[in-house]
């Protein structure tokens, strides 16, 4: 099995282009990290693109716009874990030997909808009774807050910590700070969320060029290696689940610990998915940085900022970075591999040698998260 | 009541007027699924049954959102709720509901069609408001 390297990396700064094509969206990220990688765009031999919302085809449309046709393109929908997925059918084709090199794209444009809740499958029985994602998450929060004593200003601190790091991300969405007042008189959108609980709306790409370990090393000296790829699906059930435990994640952290032989006292930085602030909180003991039920006290100790035992979201996560949603998984593993070369400026986490990036969501009837895709990425 | 059912089979009514959840049932393993399935998601077996059971339950989370598509009532007030046969459904809640609460299902009001007809689904609320 081939190991498998990150030599290039380029997103769009997350926000609203209403304006924009997907191929106009898209192409910079992907021009970006072809430049990143000093790889010329004929020399890719594959590509994958990641997108929910986009319609037929957006792998085809951005590369096309671009001059680079006729290589094999797989457009790859799991909602909020397309480009993460996308990510993974990159490396296992690489891992196979199908090719050398490989080029994984996330692209989005949720304002063609005209703002609102992410629009749902109207075939699902729960959305056809009025389910939204602000509903779901709330639930998470609600049943959260009622077993462990999770406090509103706790989970307004979610929001203020990673508010406070996409101060520092030229690509974040949000670039301005806020306090926890702000958080909590925000106007209430889902109960217990604000609306500066919620990941923001918006568009965005993100793109990574990928290439096995001889290839890597004739681009870059510093290549990011992959030390772990996994992707699950939830487990369907018709009966209780316990919703404040993500077991998806759980599980599927588990199989990335066991990939990769490293552990959670080991991760430098984790770029989770905090689409509502609860998320995160979630996360924290899904990974196992901190004791179940332990979590808000955990952020409060300072453990989870910059700076911290385990900075989680240093980009601002999907709380300031923005979550155009099949974009935020290769987003996400932009953030973990220029933090690991050290690029990263005010928000650099000092000595990063490990990172872990984590897409996940879905909202369909039955399933706690439709899907997850974990990575643990090293220098 | 008058107005547009969400989804007309998923409920019944009994002669007295309570209303009961419509469940397959798989006649090889027992697995029941709300909505009524027409494929086991315990052992695949196409062999269902569906049998009635009564809309009552506890609330596992609730939460009331004030965003989302134009046609709910706002705030809409939403939760999953265990029914005591053991499946969770989801669905509207009204009145003094909180986690734990013990609630029974009936039909009510949670919206307005694009028509301008009601949208009625079935709403928890608790157990003794129901019976009332």
């Amino acid at each position: 099995m081939h190991d498998v390297a990150i030599i290039g990396v380029g997103m769009v700064p997350f926000g609203k282009y209403p304006e924009k094509s997907i191929a106009d969206l898209g192409w910079p990220a992907v021009k970006q990290a072809l430049d990143d990688a000093g790889i010329a765009g004929r020399d890719v031999d594959a590509a994958f693109c990641g997108s929910a919302l986009s319609g037929m085809m957006p792998g085809q449309r951005i590369l096309g716009q671009m001059g680079l046709s006729g290589l094999p393109i797989t457009n790859v929908e799991n909602a909020c874990s397309s480009s993460s997925s996308a990510l993974r059918n990159a490396i296992l084709s690489i891992r196979a030997g199908a090719c050398e090199t490989a080029l994984v794209i996330g692209v989005e444009k949720l304002t063609k909808f005209g703002g609102g809740t992410l629009p749902l499958e109207h075939e699902d029985f729960e959305v056809q009774q009025g389910m939204v994602m602000p509903a779901l998450y709330a639930m998470r929060a609600k049943r959260y807050m009622h077993d462990f004593g999770l406090t509103a200003r706790q989970l307004a601190m979610v929001s203020v910590k990673n508010r406070a790091n996409g101060v520092k991300n030229p690509d974040a969405q949000m670039r301005s700070p806020v306090t926890e007042e702000q958080v909590l008189d925000s106007r209430m959108i889902a109960d217990p969320f604000t609306l500066l609980q919620c990941c923001p709306s918006g568009d965005g790409s993100a793109a990574l060029v990928l290439a096995n370990a001889s290839t890597a090393r004739r681009y870059r000296s510093d290549p990011v290696w992959v030390a772990a790829s996994d992707l699950s699906s939830g487990r369907y059930t018709e009966g209780f689940r316990d919703m404040t435990t993500p077991e998806i994640t759980v599980r599927g952290a588990t199989h990335a610990y066991e990939e990769s032989g490293i552990g959670p006292d080991e991760i430098d930085l984790a770029e989770v998915h905090d689409a509502f602030t609860v998320a995160e909180l979630l996360y924290y003991e899904a990974f196992g940085f901190c004791p179940r039920g332990e979590a808000g006290a955990f952020l409060e100790s300072g453990a989870t900022s910059i700076g911290g035992k385990v900075p989680v979201n240093p980009s601002g996560g999907l709380l300031a970075k923005g979550h155009p949603i099949g974009a935020t998984g290769a987003a996400q593993v932009v953030e973990v591999v220029r933090q690991l070369r050290g690029q990263c400026g005010d928000r650099q986490v000092e000595g990063a040698r490990v990172g872990l990036a984590h897409a996940t969501g879905g909202g369909i009837s039955g399933f706690d998260h439709g899907a997850c895709s974990i990575h643990i990425f090293k220098r | 009541m008058i107005g547009q059912m969400i989804s007309d089979e998923i409920v019944e009514q009994n002669a007295d007027g309570a209303l009961r959840f419509v469940v397959g049932q798989c006649r090889d393993c027992g697995t029941q699924s709300f909505p009524a399935a027409l494929i086991c998601t315990g052992c695949q077996s196409d062999d269902l049954s569906r049998i009635t059971v009564a809309a009552d339950g506890v609330v596992y989370s609730l939460t009331e959102v004030h965003v989302g598509p134009p046609q709910w009532h706002r705030p809409t007030r939403l939760a999953y709720v265990d029914l005591d046969v053991g499946l969770r459904v989801f669905g509207h809640w009204r009145g003094d509901v909180c986690i734990g609460s013990a609630v029974r299902a009936s039909i009510g009001e949670v919206g307005t069609t694009p028509e301008g007809e009601p949208l009625l689904t079935y709403v928890f609320e608790l157990r003794e408001m129901a019976d009332a």
